[in-house]
């Protein structure tokens, strides 16, 4: 009788304890929102690198939301509390920059340096959506952190909201992944409305070749230049540089693959598990949640009208040589963006390869993006 | 410092500083570049000293005009039909149009006869 009354009160407890009667409705909710997330990332294949752990750390944390917790005395804390620091200290979008870095080729930029103004004007994204966002009522910190979705780059809006709007960081990361995927489909429209047949059926020059010195020297004086002007943007920009610098010198090709490969696939993991675990339910399911979402596409809109509009500008001035349609490639999502140049020019003009001359603005625009997150951790840190 | 104020600030602030930033890198690119150009062009001219200036031509066409170029920089008919015959022998029979001919300005510490020599035994390997 005592040993069917010890496994009555076992059950019991364990049933008590069990999160089906511990978790409020919001964590079920997120749980469906997460499993709506893994099927975009798996199916659709929406940037799958990083919102597939975003949306299985989302998954854990409205499961077990103890996976998260902050150590208490005699009481560890929970496993992804401890990956989480390397967020929450500004460590792993550093590290991913690095790898990014190393993977990129400054050569189209190089080779035509007038691409940087078209990276520059592609982050009016940014700044409008900082205007709307405080319009909608959130605080310049916040307004801030929602603006850095429209630089299109994930590794930079995770650093900024890690310091201007922390609590935020799950929304504006599942907002920013997301529309970087919807790239293909936000951006052609836009670019067809702002330009003429005529504007998009230019072909541009071939670019001249780089040579290594200058591959070289470029990550060097870039890194000089912005880190002593604007030093908040030193850990992204310096990491991105040396990352570049790893792949150009060719003489560490050790860690050049290392930092492509493994320190890029780990962190990529401990980010995306972590970041996704913020998104608790008391943060998503929020009015504030969707405003971030209508304010990421306009982000992301606004910053594609900037570089396009641009890139009539350097159309006009240059009698013709630039297309316009490269400019929409300034919003850093490397490289999709510059494929959506060279899909929509072919479009026109089947026999117009704009790919490599859009990948100048494209790759300034991770730099113009970096720079701008400066600026407003500057500001309004 | 109220909330329109602060959104101009922040847009001016971010406007012109990414724009001055990177219009500070395109004009540092644009002279490196032409530096390290023109380096690399004053490396490859005392690499390569410059002897003859030869290029593949059509078959058929004559080998007139370019003695006349030649004798106008100086050298007398004997010497550019001698040069004229070193570059048949080397490229094949009208294969090759000798356009002009220029007296080299590299000092080289070793005469051009003795580095032929060197090329002929070391063409092997």
């Amino acid at each position: 009788m005592e040993i069917l009354n010890g496994f009555a009160d076992a059950l019991v407890g364990l049933w008590q304890s069990s999160g089906i009667t511990s978790l409020p409705w919001q964590n079920y909710v997120m749980i469906a929102v997460s499993i709506v997330l893994i099927y975009l990332a798996i199916k659709k294949e929406f940037e799958p690198l990083l919102l597939l752990p975003i949306a299985f750390g989302m998954l854990l944390v409205n499961l077990y939301p103890q996976i998260m917790a902050a150590p208490t005395d005699g009481q560890n804390g929970g496993l992804f509390y401890y990956l989480y620091q390397g967020v929450k200290l500004g460590i792993y979008p550093p590290l991913i920059f690095l790898g990014i870095g190393a993977m990129t080729d400054f050569g189209p930029l190089i080779a035509n340096p007038k691409s940087f103004i078209l990276g520059a004007a592609a982050q009016l994204g940014i700044f409008v959506t900082f205007v709307g966002a405080m319009l909608l009522g959130f605080t310049p910190q916040e307004a801030g952190s929602i603006g850095i979705i429209g630089g299109a780059d994930g590794p930079t809006a995770i650093f900024t909201t890690t310091i201007l709007a922390p609590h935020l960081l799950g929304p504006i990361a599942v907002a920013a992944y997301s529309y970087m995927a919807l790239v293909p489909i936000i951006q052609p429209p836009i670019m067809k409305l702002l330009t003429t047949k005529k504007e998009r059926m230019v072909v541009m020059e071939q670019l001249r070749p780089v040579s290594k010195l200058e591959k070289i020297m470029f990550p060097v004086i870039v890194v000089i230049l912005i880190a002593l002007f604007l030093p908040d943007a030193a850990p992204l920009v310096g990491m991105l540089m040396l990352g570049n610098l790893f792949k150009e010198s060719g003489v560490v090709d050790r860690i050049c693959k290392a930092a492509q490969n493994e320190l890029m696939n780990i962190i990529t993991i401990f980010l995306g598990v972590t970041v996704g675990a913020t998104a608790t339910g008391e943060v998503f399911l929020s009015p504030d949640t969707l405003k971030i979402i209508v304010l990421g596409l306009a982000a992301f809109s606004f910053g594609t009208a900037g570089g396009v509009l641009f890139g009539k500008l350097m159309y006009k001035f240059t009698g013709g040589k630039v297309n316009p349609l490269i400019g929409s490639a300034g919003v850093s999502a490397v490289p999709m963006a510059a494929r959506v140049s060279q899909k929509v020019g072919q479009q026109e003009n089947p026999g117009n390869f704009l790919l490599m001359h859009a990948m100048g603005p494209n790759v300034s625009g991770v730099i113009g993006s970096a720079v701008a997150a400066g600026v407003l951790i500057s500001v309004l840190g | 410092m109220d909330n329109f104020t602060l959104c101009l600030t922040v847009v001016i602030t971010g406007l012109v500083v990414v724009f001055t930033v990177l219009v500070l890198l395109i004009c540092i690119i644009k002279i490196y570049s032409a530096a390290v150009s023109k380096g690399l062009k004053l490396a490859e001219r005392r690499k390569n000293p410059k002897l003859l200036v030869a290029e593949k031509a059509q078959p058929g066409e004559s080998e007139s005009e370019p003695e006349h170029q030649a004798q106008s920089s100086g050298e007398t008919e004997e010497i550019v039909a001698v040069i004229a015959a070193a570059v048949e022998a080397v490229y094949g029979d009208g294969a090759v149009e000798i356009k002009s001919i220029k007296k080299s300005n590299t000092p080289s510490s070793r005469p051009a006869w003795s580095m032929a020599g060197i090329y002929e035994n070391t063409r092997p390997f």
